[in-house]
Order: structure tokens, then sequence, then C-alpha cells
């Protein structure tokens, strides 16, 4: 529970938001290519889908690496970027 | 449990995931907390990860199919070589005989059985992709195989079975057939045949979809015999 009240005004982050969208689009193509069972299905499955759906985990992984606990009073700050995203 | 076995499963996972990566997208504040962060986890590593593994062996495992070998148009021929009525064509007997599945019947016969055989049947079917798409697809008759056709191929499964080992022909050639000495195609060299066989009587038991990816109407062949 401390962490939580320790990130309550960390916020919202915008790596996180970009791998959620790469990730979306990538199960997108996923899907359509599994319900069509053709050769080129096979391609667009590994090349956009599966691309993108890497790139979105590896960013989010990578978000999670880089991770910074803001504590409350800075993220209320007026003037931060705190709100920006 | 295998996935790729229950066809509804993967795809409703998928769209499921799907909907939780574009709620996180739209939301990302939703990851301020502790639940809302484990939801992330979920729904931005594990389940993407698990369901593009699962996805990739369904898709794997489609392309093991006649019908997938079948669906491109430069294959139509040799797929309704696998319907001819006429006896004594290594394909159409294996085909219509069970011999090998009949679903996997590419597959069964043109994978290489050995430790990296399947990893080098997926290779040559993106190089063909490459050809599908960019390349000079040659005429049906002038496609030919990478390699000689091995005597391993067949001995995969004729090899040791006793109507095989016992019989008349090969019990005194089996040294050499194993050896790769002497060639199965030496003797039952009556293969595809494209593209003389396409204007064969094709066999009426043929499962439809496989006539159907071969470009044969049966019903319309059916009409024809019967006038």
């Amino acid at each position: 529970m401390s962490a939580d009240r320790a990130t309550a005004g960390t916020p919202p982050r915008r790596r996180l938001s970009w791998a959620a969208w790469l990730i979306a689009v990538g199960l997108l193509i996923e899907v359509i290519s599994l319900i069509w069972s053709h050769p080129t299905a096979f391609l667009l499955f590994l090349a956009p889908g599966a691309v993108l759906v890497a790139v979105g985990v590896a960013l989010f992984l990578w978000e999670i690496v880089n991770y910074r606990v803001v504590p409350p009073a800075e993220a209320t700050e007026p003037s931060g970027a705190t709100n920006a995203d | 449990m295998d996935l790729s076995n229950v066809e509804w499963l993967l795809p409703s996972l998928l769209v499921a995931t799907l909907g939780l990566a574009g709620l996180l997208a739209l939301r990302p504040e939703l990851t301020r907390g502790r639940r809302g962060r484990i939801l992330a986890f979920f729904g931005l590593f594990v389940l993407p990860v698990a369901l593009t593994a699962a996805g990739l062996s369904t898709h794997l495992e489609h392309a093991k199919s006649t019908e997938f070998c079948l669906s491109c148009h430069e294959m139509e021929p040799y797929g309704a070589s696998l319907l001819l009525a006429e006896e004594g064509w290594l394909p159409a007997d294996h085909f219509q005989n069970h011999r090998v599945p009949q679903e996997k019947a590419c597959y069964a016969c043109h994978t290489d059985y050995t430790m990296f055989g399947d990893v080098n049947a997926k290779l040559r079917g993106a190089k063909h992709l490459w050809v599908h798409y960019l390349g000079d697809v040659p005429e049906p008759g002038e496609i030919a195989l990478y390699n000689p056709y091995q005597n391993r191929e067949c001995l995969h499964c004729h090899g040791g079975a006793r109507v095989f080992v016992e019989g008349m022909m090969h019990e005194d050639i089996l040294a050499e057939l194993e050896s790769g000495e002497m060639s199965c195609l030496d003797c039952h060299g009556q293969v595809h045949g494209v593209p003389e066989t396409s204007e064969m009587e094709m066999w009426h038991g043929a499962p439809e979809e496989i006539a159907a990816a071969s470009g044969i109407d049966l019903a319309a062949d059916a009409g024809e015999v019967s006038e």
C-alpha cells in the first residue's frame, strides 16, 4: 500500500501508452491473420503482427526498468511536467 | 493444453487481450495503482507473449495442411495430380489410399525427416512466397525440387514395415535403398506428371475441399462423364 501512495501522483506514462498501442495493433493483425489460411497470412502474422507486439513488449519492459517513483509533492507541482501526458 | 486444437479459443483470447491493451493505451493512468500495474503486466507482457507464441504454433500447424499448400494457384496442377483416377501414379496412390494423411499430404512427403527438417521446409516456403510476389514464377511443368528426392523421406514410413522389407522386389536391394545408392524413384518414378496429368480423368471420391483447392469442379466433371 505504501508503494501505491508513493506513486499516486505519478503522471500517466507516454511510453506505456505507446507500448499499449503497438501491442493492440500487433494483436489485431495477428487475429486477422489467424482467420485466413494462406501463406500470406503467415507472413502478415510474423511481420508486422509479431514484430509490433515484440516492439511494444520491449517498450513496456523498458518503461518498467526505468520507472521512477515520483514523490506526491513533486508530482502535484503546477510548473512540473507531471501531468503533461 | 494445445491451444491450436481449440480454434475459437485463441482468437477469443487475442481479442480480449487486444481490448485490455486498448484500454491501457487510452487510459495509461490506470497503472498508477498496484492493481493497474498488475493488469498492465499481464495485458502488455504475459498475455501478448503467450498468445503470440500460441498463434505462431497455430500458423505452423496450418502450414502443414494440404489446402494451405494448394492455396497458391501455382500448386493447383500438383493438387490435381493427387486426384488422378488412373492407378500407378505415386502421389495419387498414396493420397487416395490413405498412405499419407489426406489433410497433410504435401507435407508428409515434402518435409525433410531430419532434426531441422521443419525449419528448412518453412524457409523454403518463405522463398516460395518471395518468388510468388516478387520473382518469376516458373510454368507448372518447370517447378522442380531444390535437391533430388531422398529415399529417407520414403523410408520414414516404409522402412521396417513388413510388407516392404519382406517384399519380393525390395528384399534384394534393401542395402542400396538405405544407402541411397539406388533411388526409390528409379522404379516408382511416375510422380506428379504435371502438366500432362491436368487433362486426365479425376477420382470422383476425392474430398471436395481438396478438389476445389486444386481447381477441379468434381460436379461438372461428373456431368461430363455421364453425358
